[in-house]
């Protein structure tokens, strides 16, 4: 290999998948925040709900350290959205107390709900399976998807084990495109 | 000769048959009832642990006329693939569900033996070229492994789909 080669497409932008599926739903503090409110912000959208007791928390844990070490632009330029796949018990209420027991704090979060219509369509237009269990937890799928700021789709992250410095990376390339 | 995964397994066990090219989760089966031996298992075995098992095949019309579509259901298979790496217990239980009879912890074991996971690994045109080459050699197959390249594969899809698909 040439001493000059550098890996393909590390430098390259983040492809764009197409329009990131809309929703409008219920704040953790009781409010309405649609996708299109944080047109101008990247955004990062992923699917939890609160009295999950293994892997919710990991990934909402390892997204709060990301948003840690995005520093003032948590916030101001990048937000972190989080829709219960439990509506039926994640009230704002529940939202909030699961918000704080997990340092998911400051503006850059948004904890949502709505109705089980509402959760299910958006679950579905995300690609995010989600059934109640037996027992009453729910089994889904982890996916968390990057929005820029013009609304576009434009990566999506399986799982919990992601790499979180490639999440900030893909984060920061994308405030780097700018774009409103 | 090709039989039924049962029938092909009943024929091992019986001694009437010397091998059979088994598919999951038939091996974990026989591993399981103490019959007869792995002599190749091709997900941990080098040459074929090196290349992907799977391939998916669609027909060429459909794809030029609908290639969202055709995008759309890979990148179906690739989250299913996932699921099944990240979390082979969900999967075991989806597939009993789903009416397969088969004792849930063979489904498991059977899942984690499978290197799901690994599909951005993996080169899709070094594995064809293997196994047309393979094909080649034993005569089931004329054409060269260049020509299947140029005429039969478009990577498109999956090259886009590794970058937007993460994990």
């Amino acid at each position: 290999m040439p001493a000059l080669a550098h890996q393909p497409g590390r430098d390259a932008r983040l492809p764009t998948i197409g329009a990131a599926p809309a929703f409008a739903l219920t704040t953790a503090d009781g409010g309405r925040l649609a996708l299109a409110d944080l047109r101008g912000k990247v955004a990062a959208v992923t699917f939890i709900y609160a009295t999950c007791t293994d892997t919710c928390p990991l990934l909402t844990a390892k997204l709060a350290a990301l948003g840690t070490r995005m520093g003032k632009d948590f916030g101001a330029k990048v937000a972190f959205v989080a829709i219960t796949v439990d509506p039926e018990r994640d009230t704002p209420d529940v939202l909030r107390s699961y918000a704080q027991a997990h340092g998911a704090r400051g503006a850059g979060w948004a904890f949502l709900t709505g109705t089980p219509a509402e959760i299910k369509d958006v679950a579905q237009r995300y690609g995010v399976f989600a059934r109640k269990t037996d027992r009453g937890d729910v089994d889904h799928t982890f996916l968390t998807s990057l929005v820029d700021r013009t609304g576009a789709l434009r990566v999506q992250y399986m799982g919990v084990r992601f790499d979180p410095d490639e999440m900030l990376r893909d984060l920061r390339s994308l405030l780097r495109e700018g774009g409103r | 000769m090709t039989h039924p995964s049962a029938e092909a397994k009943q024929l091992l066990a019986e001694g009437k048959v010397d091998a059979f090219l088994g598919f999951p989760p038939d091996p974990q089966d026989l591993r399981a009832r103490k019959i007869g031996h792995v002599v190749v298992n091709s997900a941990t075995d080098r040459p074929w642990s090196q290349y992907f098992c799977c391939m998916v095949v669609a027909n060429r019309e459909f794809v030029a006329r609908h290639p969202v579509a055709t995008k759309r259901a890979l990148r179906a298979i690739l989250k299913g693939d996932e699921v099944c790496a990240l979390d082979p217990a969900r999967a075991a239980r989806a597939y009993r569900h789903r009416g397969f009879d088969v004792p849930e912890p063979l489904v498991l074991q059977a899942l984690k033996e499978v290197p799901f996971g690994r599909w951005r690994a993996y080169d899709p045109a070094d594995t064809l070229r293997f196994y047309a080459l393979r094909l080649h050699e034993a005569g089931m197959i004329k054409a060269s492994p260049q020509k299947i390249l140029a005429q039969g594969t478009d990577w498109r899809f999956l090259n886009e789909l590794k970058k937007e698909l993460k994990g």
